[in-house]
């Protein structure tokens, strides 16, 4: 065959860890806090087998839903997110402002083809989500940290590294971010914006986790903050509705939505018209709030187990966060441990999570002794069975 | 401060432009306009209710796996009905030949992604599939034309590109988009010798296969390959790299389509799918596997033969009405287009702005050209429009051409 292009190279190891946690997502024995899924019991099945049935006849929406579609998504599925998703948080937007994509991660794929040229500079958070990273990396962008702490990025490093480095892109997941959990501060966040204005530089406001909050305040998002349109909001549906049907979407403004128009066309015509009939059905039928309210309480009892098991279980010497919302707890052992090598005695134990290192880029220091928690897939009494696992597991290493 | 957008998009975005397609489907939206422009199945024939039946059937049985992530390379049991597909047309091939992609679109897009270097040279067919162009320009591709015929690329004139030193070659075997031509077996049977001798991987893009009206099936270039191999065992590991869709077949709003190709080819290209949309609709390939199992799938194609066997046969008995004597066109044996060829020096592009006015439109063919030329041509898409608008169509756009051809000096 014909050699691959030089991108392709950077993919290899991620995509080894990420495959060693689809395996132990099938295996029944294993209890993995490694995936990124939310409960499977605040699946919409109900209300989606109701709609299907109600909506996909020939009379009503069923030959909408098989045929070609349009490239910016389904109208009244764009004015569902503006009305009952974008509107609630403070912002103006319009149809021209709202793009459907095949999931969260497309946002980034999409934006990545839009702005990113080899040797471009994306500044990230540290850690950060990987597979973000793995898309900037394709598109043989270098990829620089930024010191965080539990507000999200640390300005004034921020600052150095944007003058340092004069980079296209900040990437920032500012809610419950993944994987740390953490959420960046209002302050911080006002701040992003105006550095992106300040500089010129392009904000890419990861979101996918803001509508799943359990405790604390809700916070704008920097998009709010944005007086430039240098910020582009993107978001996933796949946790509000459901991952398998491949939504999401991207706020911006218009001129960016009318190149991206492009860029989805050539990249894979448009979104499947099929699973945005039955999302927008679910809006307009006022089924989002009610089932919001039941995610977030399956979510937050899970997560309220997860904490109570780190508290009881896990050595005084462990440092965690408590996270207000999302599916992620970030957990630091003492600086000896290296979860990479620890995963392997995990595994005897039946149980997974996702070792740190992962989510480290050039530009901060990696730290090995850290893991990704998530609590989002796994029922309250197995997360008790599966801490008290990994807590034995954490024990042989101290 | 205002922002110069652009200024900041990528260089890659500036090959993008707005398309001739883009513009040409606005058109479409125009109530009383016949559009022969799009390539759209005609949703009459569209199986809805068995879809719907599907529908509730994988919510019932398999709800909480049908709304949840799931595997990038797709959903199994889909990925061994198709298998089991290719092995009817004699193609050896397993499940990890296969990746379910979201439309062909997006193979397209992936394999630009895994392949394109830029500056690297592709070969196509002149014309070739527009979708195609959209997406590896985006990769900074440059192209080879390879004149083709109504018996598609000339292979004897693939030599000459092949001593480039392209990356691979791209071809549409049957009822091409946009000429309609199929690739003779002989020619086939040559380029996958020819490719083979110059060390170039074959893309080869099937969407229309199945769709055939008259004349024999011909085996597809990636069987024939196969068998130049002597590839007998149970994975297909050799030159070409398939594609193919449930689009025309069943419906293009699932975005659900495959890619065959060797386990090495395929495993890059998870990794590059990881990387952009992770997975297909998990929803939508149970419900496509849930539809198309049990046979359903063979009997609707057939529906669809002959429904658009009725149409072409409308389309070319109307165009030998009334087109002018000066105009050629190609006759498929099955797909969704034709491709009209008016005498040198008239301007499809201004015949169209003529046609428009008349309430019809087709594709200019120059946009099928990546390396200029056929601005003489034109794409007809005869699938979507039924027989009545087809004759009334093809009358207004006959008139339109006699019209164009007389300005242009012709009789």
């Amino acid at each position: 065959m014909a050699k691959f292009a030089k991108r392709i190279a950077y993919m290899q190891s991620t995509a080894d860890v990420i495959r060693y946690l689809f395996e132990a997502m099938t295996d029944p024995d294993i209890i993995s806090f490694g995936g990124g899924a939310p409960a499977k019991e605040a699946l919409p099945v109900e209300l989606v087998h109701e709609i299907a049935n109600e909506v996909l006849t020939r009379d009503q929406r069923g030959v909408q839903a098989l045929q070609y579609g349009n490239p910016i998504g389904i109208p009244d599925l764009r004015q569902a997110v503006i009305d009952q998703l974008l509107t609630p948080k403070g912002v103006k937007a319009d149809l021209k402002n709202v793009m459907i994509v095949a999931g969260g991660m497309e946002s980034m794929n999409l934006i990545s083809q839009l702005y990113l040229e080899p040797g471009d500079v994306v500044l990230v958070e540290s850690p950060t989500f990987v597979q973000s990273i793995q898309i900037f990396k394709m598109f043989e962008a270098q990829c620089i940290a930024c010191e965080t702490d539990d507000n999200g990025f640390v300005i004034e490093d921020l600052e150095a590294k944007i003058k340092q480095y004069h980079p296209k892109m900040i990437y920032v997941i500012p809610t419950f971010q993944n994987p740390s959990g953490r959420t960046t501060s209002l302050e911080r966040r006002k701040a992003i914006a105006e550095l992106g204005s300040q500089y010129d530089i392009v904000v890419l406001e990861d979101d996918p986790y803001c509508e799943m909050r359990y405790s604390g305040e809700v916070l704008p998002p920097i998009k709010y903050f944005d007086e430039t349109g240098h910020t582009i909001f993107a978001n996933s549906l796949s946790k509000i509705f459901a991952p398998g049907t491949r939504l999401g979407y991207i706020y911006a403004d218009e001129p960016i939505i009318r190149k991206l128009y492009e860029v989805k066309t050539a990249t894979n015509s448009h979104t499947n018209v099929l699973t945005q009939i039955l999302c927008a059905e679910f809006f307009k039928r006022g089924l989002y709030e009610p089932h919001l309210k039941m995610i977030r309480d399956i979510h937050r009892e899970r997560r309220d187990v997860m904490m109570e098991c780190i508290k009881t279980m896990f050595p005084n010497e462990t440092k965690f966060i408590y996270p207000d919302g999302g599916l992620f707890t970030w957990v630091e052992l003492p600086e000896h441990v290296d979860t990479t090598l620890m995963l392997e005695n995990a595994k005897q134990h039946k149980v997974a999570y996702m070792p740190g290192k992962e989510f480290f880029v050039e530009g901060q220091p990696i730290k090995n002794n850290c893991m990704r928690i998530s609590f989002g897939g796994v029922a309250p009494d197995r997360i008790e069975a599966g801490m008290k696992r990994l807590a034995d597991v954490v024990r042989l290493y101290l | 401060m205002q922002t110069p957008w652009e200024y900041r998009f990528a260089h890659r975005t500036q090959r993008m432009g707005s398309s001739v397609i883009r513009e040409l489907l606005k058109f479409t939206e125009q109530p009383d306009l016949i559009s022969f422009a799009g390539g759209l199945p005609a949703p009459g024939v569209f199986p809805v209710e068995k879809f719907q039946e599907a529908c509730n059937r994988v919510l019932t049985e398999h709800g909480a796996q049908a709304l949840q992530y799931s595997t990038t390379e797709g959903y199994r049991p889909l990925r061994e009905m198709i298998a089991r597909h290719a092995e009817r047309y004699k193609v050896s091939v397993t499940p990890e030949n296969i990746l379910i992609t979201s439309g062909s679109q997006q193979a397209l897009d992936f394999i630009g992604r895994l392949f394109l270097n830029r500056g690297d040279y592709i070969v196509v067919e002149s014309p070739t599939y527009l979708g195609a162009l959209q997406a590896w320009n985006a990769y900074g591709a440059q192209y080879i034309s390879v004149p083709a015929d109504e018996h598609g690329m000339i292979v004897d004139e693939l030599e000459n590109a092949l001593r480039v030193g392209p990356k691979f070659i791209y071809v549409l075997p049957n009822f091409q988009n946009p000429s309609g031509s199929t690739l003779s077996l002989e020619r086939r049977k040559r380029l996958v010798t020819l490719a083979d001798q110059y060390g170039v991987p074959i893309i080869e893009d099937d969407p229309y296969g199945q769709l055939r009206y008259d004349g024999e099936h011909l085996p597809s270039v990636v069987y024939l390959d196969a068998q130049y191999r002597n590839d007998g065992g149970n994975e297909y590991t050799g030159n070409v790299i398939y594609l193919s869709t449930f689009s025309k077949l069943l419906a293009p709003g699932l975005r659900m389509a495959w890619v065959v190709a060797p386990p090495k080819v395929i495993q890059k290209l998870v990794m590059t799918k990881q990387a952009a949309d992770l997975h297909t609709s998990s929803f939508n390939q149970y419900v496509t596997h849930e539809v198309s199992k049990g046979g359903f799938l063979d009997e609707h194609v057939k529906v669809i033969r002959s429904v658009y066997k009725e149409r072409r046969d409308v389309m070319l008995e109307m165009m030998d009405e009334m087109f002018p004597s000066e105009m050629r066109w190609t006759k498929p044996q099955g797909g969704m287009f034709l491709w009209g060829v008016m005498p040198e020096g008239v301007d499809a592009a201004e015949v169209l702005k003529i046609a428009i006015e008349r309430k019809v439109a087709f594709v200019p063919g120059s946009a099928f050209h990546p390396n200029g030329g056929g601005a003489n041509t034109m794409r007809l898409n005869f699938s979507y429009s039924n027989p009545e608008l087809i004759r009334e169509g093809i009358t207004r756009l006959g008139a339109t051409l006699k019209e164009a051809l007389k300005k242009n000096g012709h009789h």
